[in-house]
């Protein structure tokens, strides 16, 4: 790479200043720094609510309203988690709940998603082109707007209070699809000609050289569609009543200190809130090169 | 049986399961919404009512106010927050070092990963009048306690704050990946003509990454449109109706009030408005950008 030329406007040496040069140095550095403090600044405030809640969990009620607030911790105590976990609720089954419902999304979600994106991207069919622009449409719209019709569906369906229902509406995802099919436009033709001249019927085309080699952009969509799944809110609060189904977002509504808070209810709230905080932080760290990557693919294309 | 139908017969067995699902929970629902705003539903039953439930929302008072507080939230939080990602992705790429930036790139978006739910109740926490952390902030520097989210000039702005500080991450990543994707000559030639720093972000890079800027400011918008979590944690619309959203209007006439048929037409207004803005969206970047 070239060396950059050097810009007439910054002289290497400034003549010495007798007064007022320590200010106008510190001007200089902050001038030239501001973006870069912009930085540090965003991301202490972007993590400080996350820090809060770790650190109120492990306060005791009364020292959650103390003035001034303890920004360190001082005596932790679990008591707030024991009180989560030995509640009249089933906190661990609600948890259990939301796992079961996020992995077999995930799971299945991706082996539809990928069938789906393998024909669009790879395959000749009538009607091809005009079922992808539909599925592409709806990406567009807010999903928002669908919680209704969708209520009132499942509900004629007789799917509410079931596993069915948190799970079947997820499988579909037009992002997911949109994706894999970007991704797998890119493949080498050649790679499919070979494999089909040695005799690999169609499933193992789709199986064993499709999907081995769109595994990044797979691993970003399960990373994603987990935990767009685990944090799902809306959905199931509207469907889910029976308190052994519900899955921990909805379920810690029903705990002390969430809807509303009294004066000693917040390291509680808290602690459920770290409960259900750590599952998808942990999928996040494990996967989170793949997961940076695989936001862009659609973004960059488009 | 010849090549082509072959291929086309494995194309619709690929695609079939997908399909039936996207149909029913995607599709169905999509066209059902437009449907049920002529719908009202007694004991299960649907019965037609025409544009009666559409009418009584054009007349509902509460209706116009979940707008423009709505469109109000949208307009602060979208521009504010694909400025502020903007600024922190470029600053993000001054750094040489890859783990730098990925470590950057992975830390912005960690805040975006934790459920809205956990993230509402500690801000309800942050705000809170008595002993809540920006007050007592504000009392050491000597100003009165102000009640956030009680107080309806500061309820929603306090929101819009709320999810700029987790809402950032995907921007982020996004424009950091543009902004290393664009090509270094044209970067090189701006050096020779002495174009450095802010010139060069201005001139340079900030066009170059329009289209991203579309993708990032549209999908942001489509979120923001149904602001209802924080809505649902902190305020309930309230006070005096200041935060009601439309999605949390939606909501509440659906399930608390059970008029299905007025909450569709509020669905189905915010289906409408959010294709409406993205319109617009699109039609403004495409005068901006010069190619």
């Amino acid at each position: 790479m070239l060396k950059q030329p050097t810009v007439p406007e910054e002289p290497v040496s400034r003549p010495i200043q007798p007064e007022g040069r320590s200010w106008r140095k510190f001007r200089e550095w902050i001038g030239s720094n501001f973006t870069l403090l912009l930085l540090f600044f965003w991301a202490l405030i972007s993590w400080f609510p996350l820090y809060w809640m770790v650190l109120t969990s492990f306060k005791k009620g009364q020292q959650a309203q103390a003035l001034p607030p303890g920004l360190w911790l001082k005596e932790p105590t679990l008591e707030s988690y024991q009180q989560v976990l030995s509640s009249t609720f089933p906190v661990l089954r609600w948890l259990a709940n939301s796992l079961f419902v996020s992995v077999t999304v995930t799971v299945f979600g991706l082996l539809l998603c990928a069938a789906a994106g393998y024909a669009f991207a790879r395959k000749r069919f009538r009607g091809r082109d005009l079922i992808f622009w539909m599925v592409l449409s709806t990406m567009m719209l807010p999903g928002f707007s669908r919680l209704i019709p969708a209520f009132m569906l499942t509900l004629l369906l007789n799917l509410h209070d079931t596993y069915w229902v948190m799970i079947l509406p997820g499988l579909a995802s037009p992002y997911a699809v949109f994706l894999i099919r970007q991704f797998m436009l890119t493949l080498p033709s050649e790679l499919f000609d070979q494999a089909r001249i040695d005799g690999a019927g169609e499933i193992r085309l789709w199986w064993q050289i499709a999907l081995p080699l769109t595994k990044p952009a797979l691993a970003a969509l399960g990373t994603f569609t987990f935990v767009a799944t685990w944090n799902d809110f809306v959905w199931p609060l509207a469907v889910i009543n029976d308190l052994k189904l519900m899955p921990i977002q909805v379920g810690v509504t029903l705990l002390r200190g969430m809807e509303r808070t009294g004066r000693n209810d917040y390291p509680i709230a808290m602690a459920s809130g770290v409960l259900m905080a750590v599952p998808p932080v942990i999928i996040f760290f494990l996967f989170q090169q793949y997961f940076i990557r695989g936001l862009t693919i659609g973004a960059l294309k488009g | 049986m010849n090549y082509a139908k072959r291929e086309e017969m494995w194309g619709y067995i690929f695609v079939t399961p997908f399909l039936v699902l996207f149909l029913v929970f995607v599709l169905v629902p999509t066209v059902m919404s437009v449907v049920m705003a002529a719908l009202e539903w007694y004991d299960r039953k649907p019965v037609w009512v025409g544009l009666d439930n559409i009418d009584h929302v054009l007349n509902d008072q509460r209706f116009w106010q979940s707008v423009r507080n709505t469109l109000s939230y949208v307009g602060m939080f979208t521009f504010t927050a694909v400025a502020l990602a903007l600024a922190v992705a470029i600053r993000i790429t001054k750094f040489r070092s890859q783990g730098m930036r990925q470590g950057l790139q992975s830390a912005f978006y960690l805040p975006s990963v934790v459920s809205l739910v956990a993230v509402a109740v500690v801000w309800r926490y942050i705000f809170n009048n008595q002993f809540g952390l920006i007050n007592y902030l504000l009392s050491v520097v000597g100003i009165d306690p102000v009640n956030w989210l009680g107080n309806p000039q500061t309820a929603m702005p306090s929101l819009v704050f709320m999810d700029l500080v987790t809402g950032l991450g995907v921007g982020i990543i996004i424009f950091v990946a543009a902004v290393l994707g664009l090509p270094s000559e044209l970067f090189d030639a701006a050096h020779i003509d002495g174009a450095t720093g802010w010139l060069e972000t201005i001139y340079i890079t900030i066009p170059l990454l329009t289209p991203s800027i579309l993708y990032v400011a549209v999908t942001t918008t489509i979120v923001a449109m149904q602001l209802f979590v924080s809505v649902f944690f902190l305020t309930k619309g309230g006070p005096v109706g200041s935060t009601l959203t439309l999605a949390f209007l939606t909501y509440r006439y659906a399930f608390v009030f059970l008029k299905v048929g007025y909450a569709s037409a509020v669905g189905l207004a915010l289906l409408l408005l959010t294709l409406a803005l993205a319109v617009v969206l699109f039609r403004w970047f495409r005068s901006v950008v010069e190619y």
